[in-house]
Formats: structure tokens, sequence, C-alpha cells
């Protein structure tokens, strides 16, 4: 080795110079610490996207297992408007689903209408509510339910917001909303799951509303592409109990 | 340095591979740190997305440093052991670009009746617009080359497909760059609110522009000029006696472009291929190492009368015929095949005084 010279590094020797060991173990310590301060610096960067589409109540409440009560409705989605008790109003609309990115498992046919008990865990994210089910809804008998109320008409309405789905929208996964969980937004819808318009810009105090197409009807899969950007949007909107319901023409939609 | 062998460990690759991977586990454990504190808007990421977000950044990260080494060390030798074992950095990038997938198809793709594999490729396909595009198809097709550049790391695979084929193949990785870029600024750069991400990629893109060009410019001035054709034929010109420093190696490029180290040692001249059998590393920018040729890169030695690797080695590369002509030191382009033994051409007293060594660059 009389001929290595000083800088010259042989991989398979330990015969290293002191100045270069000294550069080396100077290039180590810049790593990792670099590293570190890349990793705190993006960390400390992470935002929801949807941090203030919720308005003061922007984070998610702590799921909690409830019992609900309330009139059930099968279309376009499964929701239960509440009969009314100590903890909320009668008519409070509460979307539902099943585990995972399913949709609720009900008899449709048979339960729609129907005054229910429904158990689950219940999302909260500002005033959107998703029960996850923890079994069948049970139609109480003794419980009459009232002739359904009708939809009141709200108006041609033109809204921009994000559509995504109501369950991971409402805070079972955090962030629920944006471009990074357009996919995990398309399997909830793909496997039922009630899709929801988060609006960019609160409407008459209103921060999500239930989107259908045009004719009341689920969305079909075309509505996909749309899914997890801002999107303008136009169609009528009717009220049932509190909840907001759009329907538009899914054809008609555009990315902004 | 025969056809297969496990891998070699050593001091140096071990101290490497521990700094390496000290640091990702430090990245990744920052991250999760930091990211977990509830920000501004008061809502902190659920594990399942800083695990991905972690991994992802931290791999983003390593393919910038991985593609930063090779101009790096071109402008400093300095840099040198950074190369040595580049590939190990490779594989670890790999393994933190796995642990990124993991997370993102056990929380965004479970949970579904989709098997998780399935839903990554059917879940978007937006590819037919810009906003919104299906960005998770890129991230796929960047994990499947580092997998397959992963999988073909070992001097088996560089052995079996030779250098310059195993180089095609792993030049991919600048491929692979791109597509992780291009699932970034499709994907979470669309969300984020904060400047950093964006800042980060930026940085990282023009860093390596930046390094590569003018490791470029340094690489066009080293990798030798064009010799010109002497009167006779077929021999060239390769340059003058006096160019070449005692134990060090000059570089020319025949007319065809194959590129010559022609070294001296102890008032002899010899010449060989200018890449090494391994992995086309170049020689000429080596040193002379107990009496061999050895390459800055990965230490493969090759003896000067005959390019061949001293035993138990099995490398062997092409040596050349030289002349002299007065001062000028002439070569034969024709190589002879690898490992052919070729007398060194002596250097008259008259040409013997060497280069000052302390003028070297």
């Amino acid at each position: 080795m009389s001929e290595h010279n000083d800088t010259f590094f042989i991989g398979w020797s330990n015969d290293i110079s002191a100045g270069l060991r000294r550069f080396l173990m100077r290039a180590a310590a810049f790593v990792v610490v670099g590293l570190c301060v890349v990793s705190a610096l993006l960390a400390l960067s992470i935002t929801d996207p949807a941090r203030s589409l919720f308005g003061a109540n922007a984070a998610p409440d702590i799921p909690l297992d409830v019992t609900l009560r309330g009139v059930l409705s099968s279309e376009p989605y499964p929701f239960l408007l509440t009969v009314g008790d100590a903890a909320r109003p009668a008519g409070h609309g509460v979307l539902l689903s099943g585990d995972g990115k399913h949709a609720a498992v009900i008899d449709r046919a048979a339960l729609g209408g129907q005054v229910v008990e429904v158990k689950g865990l219940l999302l909260k994210r500002g005033a959107l509510d998703m029960l996850v089910l923890s079994e069948s809804p049970r139609v109480l008998q003794n419980i009459q339910p009232a002739a359904p109320a009708a939809p009141v008409p709200m108006g041609r309405w033109r809204v921009v917001g994000e559509i995504c789905d109501g369950k991971c929208g409402a805070g079972i996964m955090s962030p629920g909303t944006g471009i990074a969980h357009k996919a995990c937004a398309s399997l909830c819808l793909i496997g039922g799951v009630p899709p929801v318009l988060v609006l960019t810009h609160p409407l008459e105090g209103r921060q999500f509303l239930m989107i259908a197409d045009s004719q009341g009807r689920a969305l079909d899969r075309g509505v996909l592409r749309f899914v997890g950007m801002r999107v303008a949007m136009e169609g009528e909107v009717e009220r049932r109990g509190d909840v907001v319901l759009i329907k538009v023409d899914t054809g008609k939609l555009r990315r902004l | 340095m025969s056809s297969y062998k496990a891998v070699t460990w050593n001091r140096n690759k071990l101290i490497y591979d521990a700094v390496a991977i000290a640091a990702v586990v430090l990245y990744i454990q920052v991250y999760r740190h930091f990211g977990a504190m509830a920000g501004r808007d008061g809502i902190a990421p659920d594990d399942a997305t800083l695990s991905m977000k972690a991994f992802g950044s931290c791999a983003f990260v390593l393919l910038s440093g991985i593609l930063s080494i090779g101009p790096l060390a071109r402008l400093d030798r300095r840099f040198l052991p950074l190369l040595y074992n580049r590939r190990h950095l490779g594989v670890l990038t790999c393994t933190v670009a796995a642990g990124h997938v993991a997370s993102v198809l056990s929380w965004y793709f479970a949970y579904s009746d989709l098997p998780p594999l399935r839903a990554l490729l059917v879940a978007d396909t937006s590819v037919a617009q810009l906003a919104g595009f299906a960005f998770v198809i890129l991230g796929v097709g960047a994990f499947v080359i580092l997998l397959v550049l992963a999988a073909t790391s070992h001097d088996f695979w560089l052995a079996f497909l030779g250098p310059r084929v195993w180089k095609a193949i792993h030049m991919a990785v600048y491929g692979a760059y791109a597509l992780v870029f291009g699932h970034i600024a499709f994907g979470a750069l669309q969300d984020a609110r904060s400047p950093a991400l964006a800042i980060m990629c930026a940085l990282s893109a023009a860093t390596l522009v930046v390094l590569h060009l003018l490791a470029g410019r340094k690489g066009a001035v080293e990798d030798g000029q064009f010799a010109p054709t002497a009167a006779t034929t077929p021999w060239v010109v390769a340059c003058d006696i006096g160019e070449i420093r005692e134990g060090r190696g000059f570089v020319v490029k025949l007319p065809d472009g194959e590129p010559v180290a022609i070294f001296r040692h102890e008032g002899r001249l010899s010449a060989v291929s200018n890449l090494c059998a391994h992995q086309n590393g170049p020689l000429g920018e080596g040193r002379l190492v107990d009496g061999c040729i050895t390459c800055p890169w990965h230490g493969f030695q090759y003896r000067l009368e005959d390019g061949c690797s001293p035993p138990p080695f099995t490398e062997r590369i092409s040596t050349y015929r030289l002349m002299l002509d007065g001062g000028r030191v002439l070569l034969d382009p024709r190589p002879n095949p690898p490992g052919t033994r070729v007398s060194a051409v002596v250097i008259p007293q008259a040409h013997q005084t060497p280069v000052n060594e302390t003028s070297a660059p």
C-alpha cells in the first residue's frame, strides 16, 4: 500500500487516511442530521385538506357507540331522520353505512319509512353525522311512523365543493378528503357508502350536502373521476329533515 | 470477484449500511413524532396516514440522494466512498418504498370487497385528465422499477448480464425518480397547504440537474480527447509522455469512442481499456496499488502487463499496444483480447522526468 494515495478510497481496504475519515464522518453526520431536519419540516407541514371546510368544528369528534331512533329513509341512500330525544332534535339526519368500505346492510323495501332503532359507531365532523351500523336496524313496532314529510324544495343552487364518501369525510380517516384520499373514497363509493359534497364555502349554514343524480337516485360510477377534487355543479336542492340534498346531472360536473 | 459470490461484508460496508439504516429509522421516528402533533388546524393525521407519508417522503429523499452520489463523486473524489456501496442504499430505498406501499395498501385499499392489490389498479384510472390524474399508477410504476433494480443489484446479475446491459437496466432509476416526482406532484402536492413539500421537491430536482450538469462538464474534460491518427497505420497519437504522471492513468478516446487508459509505472507505460470489467468504472481515474490498476469505484484490480485481476480473481480487460515516437506516445487502437500480455514500453532516460505530483488536481 505504499502507493496508496492519501485520499484514494479502496472499499475492501480498511486503510483510510485520517483526512478522508474525518470528511466521511462529517458527511455522515450531515446526512443524518439533514434527514432529521427535512423529516421534521415535512411532518410539521401536514395539514388536513378539509380543515377549513367544517367551520369551528373542524376536527372530527371521538367516535362513540350510540343507539338512535328514527325514520329510515332508503333513497337515494340509507339515512335516518331522528324522532327526537334528549340528545338530538327531531328530523336530524344521520347517514348510515356498514363496516369497512361497505353500504349499510338494510332491507330497504321492508324498512323504508319505518321507525327503527339502530346501533353503531357514530362518526361526527361538524354537522356531518355518519352511523356505522353494528347490527341490523330493529323496527319499533309500538311506534307508528308519521306520514313521511314531503321534501322541501329550496330552489336551484350552483355550488362548489369536493365529493367524498360520507364515512371518511366524517372522520373515520384523517384526513378523509383530498386527492391523496381519492382512491379510498372511490372504493367507499363503489362499496355503497353514501357520498357527500363538502362545500368549499358553507352555504346557508350547510357544510355538506347529500348528493344524488338529477332523478334523485344514487350516483353511478361515472362520478368517480370527480372524487377528491374541487368541482362545480348545479342542481335542484331540497331539504329532508335537516339534511339537504342536491340533485345534479353528473354529466355536467366541472372540475376546477 | 468470481462470477457468483454472496455479499462480501467488510468494515466499510458495515459502517455505510449502519449509518444509512440509522438515518432512515431516525427519519421515520422524527416524522411520526412531529406529524402526530396537532397542527394549527388541531387535526392530527391518523397513524396509517403518518406512516405512508413518512415512508413515502423518506423514499423520495433517499432516491434524490442516490442520484446525487454519482455526480458528487465526479466533482469531488472524497465522495467516492458513498459510491462504493450505493447498491445497498438502493435496496434500502426499495425497502422504505415497500413500507409506503404496505401502509397505503393496508389503509386506503383495504376494507373493501376487492383484494388490495386489485383495488390498487382499478380504484383510480383517471389517466385522461391532468387535474386529478391517477397518481397512484405513477407510484406503482416507480415501485416496480425499484423492485427490479433491487432484485438485480447483486453481482450475480452483474456478471450474468454483463456491465453494459446491467448498467443500462439500472439507468431506469432516473425513470423511477421521474415517476415518483409525478406521483408526488399529482398526489400529495395537490393537497398540501404548506409550501414545505413543494420546496423540497423543487430543491431535489434543481440539485440533481445542477450536479449532473457540473459533473457532465467536468467529465467531458476528464474522459479524454479523441486521439488523432498517426502517420503510420494503424497507430493513433495518444499523448506526450510528459502528460502522464507517475502512478496515474491518462485517458484517451479512440476514433470509435472507446476510452483507453495509459498508465505510467516505474519508468514504463502500459495501456488497458478504461472500463472496469465490474461496472465499467473509469480505471484511468484509479491508482496503482501494489503494482495493480485499482478501480476508483469498487477497488477491482488489474495487472498492468496483461489486464488480468490478480489470483484468485478472474476479471480481465483488454490491453493495447503502445509505441514511442520521440516524446509522443502512439497507441494501436485495435484492442487485444482481454487478458493478453503486452510488454510495457520503457520510457527513455531523456523523458524520465516525472510530472510534479503536487500539481495534480
